[in-house]
């Protein structure tokens, strides 16, 4: 699923490496808990893989595709089609609605709007039935613009957005440290949920090593390399 | 696309507060823009259009706007008149098609009183080669017969048939009355959009027969007053014995042929007999219109002055929200828009708020225009047409939008290039 080698990173040149990765390799449907120190190149790391960044050296293949040697059109589309992203905090575009915001995605990509259909639900059946699953449901509260909703629910709301239209690769960069204790233990349980259901890969970033038994797969990023803690062996590739 | 304009519409309204201050900058300055350009095309035209078809003005020896000004215009009145022999000279000669003398100098309550003859009616253009219109009755001018520009009809409040009175001298002053010479209304033009509405006409025969009688060589205002008494019973019948006037204050030429036009004015100018005068209206027309113009000049340039603000307090709101958006941009683009999607969509908004803003603009300025065209004609005079854009106003209204479109192209791709560049690391 994820496949990265001899990926060195920097932001300016100049700087001494930030990440200096010689090999990472995640498997489809695997669960991975990502920690690392403030600052240790989490995020950065995150920004490769989607394919926002790219990096000088090495390779970084998500689903065979080499990401970092695509067009940065071919790697916008690739990103829609592929990846569902959730941020630490506002998540959500404050102009859309609760609902519009989680149908965002299949406004960008037909591959996933597609998805859904192939199922024979109606895309807004889809995003209602992933809000229901997250608590939040009633048309009072999906017509409501975003901005109006606690954190709590806007976290819920970015991963229905992240998981509608089963992206592969869900990419989630601390997503709980703005939540209360018993809405993070919800909110991991809820993700962990719909995530197994679709056989979808996590990519899980928290220093909260509480959490690190939901997952098959436990890595830290270290002095810009990873090391691997935990891996459970799921069957997969 | 339809994805990105439903976003640009609802970001709009969000943002609707600010962008709602753009929007009225953006208006008010279109509306100055495209109303000071319609006023001032407006001004030209009645203004240039108010002479068309006479090929030369003749008066005394003079500068040639005065001369222009006092015989179409009846601003000031010339200081030498015109001998009758020499109308006659040159109204006779064989190149000359038609004329039409010309006597200014009196007025009545604010409007000059015009003496001259049927040739008027029959000669005078303006315009593109109009001809005047009577409205009601008819253009007749005999005796103590009078026509009344529509203006000066609908302001006095006169119709065909009433009678009034003529006061010597320009404006509202009426020191000297002619009270026993009663005029009788017979006939009222169409409007014309040119001086011509705020003038009466009478015959210049009468109007001489008039001041003959009262500015005699023994001129004496009180004498005046008594005869004005003693001939209260037989004030209509001067018309039998009525001579050609002495002098007339200009003329009025068409020639026959325009070959002969440059001559006939040299031979006017050197004329010895008395010094003359020859202008084509046409010139002096644009020489006085060149006079105006840095005014008008002006007035463009601070209008564009004051769009050029209004564009940049819309760039200025564009670009500070711009940086507010970083994370709403990360959040698109994480959800799948590409640099392209977020592009388009600064754009759009910016571009947006320019079109919305010039939309409202002329519909205000057509609103103002409906409201105020009758304030307009009445106080200035002036017909505003509340037609379509003219070519200047679609000029203007084109560069509007060039300019609307550089104004949103900058942020759009300041935007772009950031949303290549911005991880999507969220700031904390
Ligand atoms: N857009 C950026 N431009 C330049 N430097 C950055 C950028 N984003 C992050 N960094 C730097 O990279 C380092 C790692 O940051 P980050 O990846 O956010 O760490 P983490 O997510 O693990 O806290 C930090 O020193 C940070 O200053
Ligand atoms: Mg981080």
């Amino acid at each position: 699923m994820v496949e990265i080698k001899d990926l060195s990173y920097k932001w300016k040149d100049g700087d001494k490496e930030l990440l200096n990765i010689d090999y990472l390799h995640i498997t489809r449907g695997e669960r991975v808990f990502l920690k690392g120190s403030s600052g240790s190149g989490k995020s950065t790391l995150l920004n490769l893989l989607s394919g926002m960044i790219v990096p000088k050296n090495g390779t970084i293949k998500v689903l065979d595709q080499t990401i970092n040697a695509l067009k940065p059109s071919h790697r916008d589309v690739f990103r829609a089609n592929h990846m569902g992203y959730i941020f630490q905090t506002f998540n959500l575009v404050p102009y859309l609605s609760v609902l519009d915001n989680v149908m965002l995605p299949i406004q960008f990509s037909n591959e996933r709007l597609q998805r859904i259909k192939n199922t024979g639900i109606e895309p807004e059946e889809e995003a209602k039935r992933l809000l229901q699953v997250v608590g939040l449901e009633g048309s009072d509260l999906l017509n409501k613009s975003a901005t109006e909703l606690s954190v709590g629910q806007q976290q819920r709301v970015a991963a229905c957005r992240a998981l509608l239209g089963s992206p592969e690769l869900i990419i989630a960069d601390e997503p709980t440290s703005s939540l209360d204790e018993d809405a993070q233990e919800a909110f991991i349980n809820l993700l962990l949920k719909e995530c197994t259901r679709k056989q979808t890969t996590l990519l899980f970033v928290s220093h909260d090593i509480r959490f690190t038994k939901y997952f098959t797969k436990v890595i830290e990023l270290k002095n810009g390399s990873i090391k691997e803690l935990l891996t459970t062996n799921i069957g997969g590739q | 696309m339809s994805v990105l304009i439903k976003l640009a519409f609802k970001s709009i309204r969000y943002r609707k507060a600010t962008l709602i201050l753009s929007l009225i900058s953006v208006s008010l300055s279109v509306v100055l823009l495209l109303g000071v350009e319609r006023l001032r095309s407006t001004i030209e035209e009645s203004f240039t259009s108010s002479i068309s078809g006479t090929d030369l003005i003749v008066g005394a020896r003079s500068g040639n706007v005065p001369l222009l000004l006092s015989s179409i215009f009846h601003i000031g009145y010339p200081s030498q008149n015109v001998s009758w022999e020499t109308y006659e000279y040159f109204s006779t000669r064989q190149d000359v098609k038609w004329s039409i003398p010309i006597s200014i100098g009196d007025s009545h309550k604010g409007f000059s009183v015009v003496g001259t003859t049927e040739q008027f009616f029959e000669h005078y253009e303006y315009g593109g080669k109009l001809n005047l219109q009577v409205n009601r009755g008819e253009a007749c001018v005999h005796g103590y017969e009078c026509v009344l520009g529509a203006k000066a009809a609908k302001d006095l409040g006169y119709t065909v048939g009433d009678n009034m009175v003529v006061t010597h001298g320009m404006g509202h002053d009426e020191f000297v009355r002619h009270e026993d010479e009663p005029f009788k209304v017979a006939g009222i033009l169409e409007t014309t959009g040119t001086p011509v509405d705020q003038s009466i006409f009478v015959s210049i025969y009468t109007l001489d027969a008039i001041h003959s009688h009262f500015y005699s060589n023994s001129h004496d205002v009180f004498n005046d007053l008594d005869r004005m008494h003693n001939h209260a019973g037989h004030a209509h019948h001067h018309e039998t014995q009525l001579q050609n006037p002495k002098a007339l204050s200009s003329f009025l030429l068409g020639v026959k042929s325009k070959s002969s036009l440059l001559s006939l004015q040299r031979t006017i100018n050197e004329y010895t007999n008395e010094p003359l005068t020859a202008i084509m209206p046409v010139i002096t027309l644009l020489e006085l219109w060149e006079i105006v113009k840095p005014i008008e000049q002006t007035l463009i340039i601070i209008s564009i002055l004051v769009l050029i603000i209004a564009m940049a307090g819309v760039f200025t709101t564009i670009m500070i929200s711009l940086s507010d958006r970083i994370r709403e941009i990360s959040i698109l683009r994480s959800a799948g828009a590409k640099s392209q999607h977020i592009f388009g969509l600064i754009l759009l908004e910016s571009f947006g708020i320019i079109c919305l803003g010039i939309i409202t603009g002329i519909s205000l300025l057509y609103a103002g225009l409906y409201l105020f065209k009758p304030i307009l004609t009445k106080q200035l005079g002036v017909l505003i047409s509340i037609g379509w854009f003219s070519l200047n106003e679609i000029f203007l209204l084109m560069l509007l939008l060039l300019l609307g479109g550089i104004i949103g192209l900058i942020p759009a791709y300041k935007s772009y290039k950031n949303s290549m560049a911005v991880s999507l690391v969220v700031k904390k």
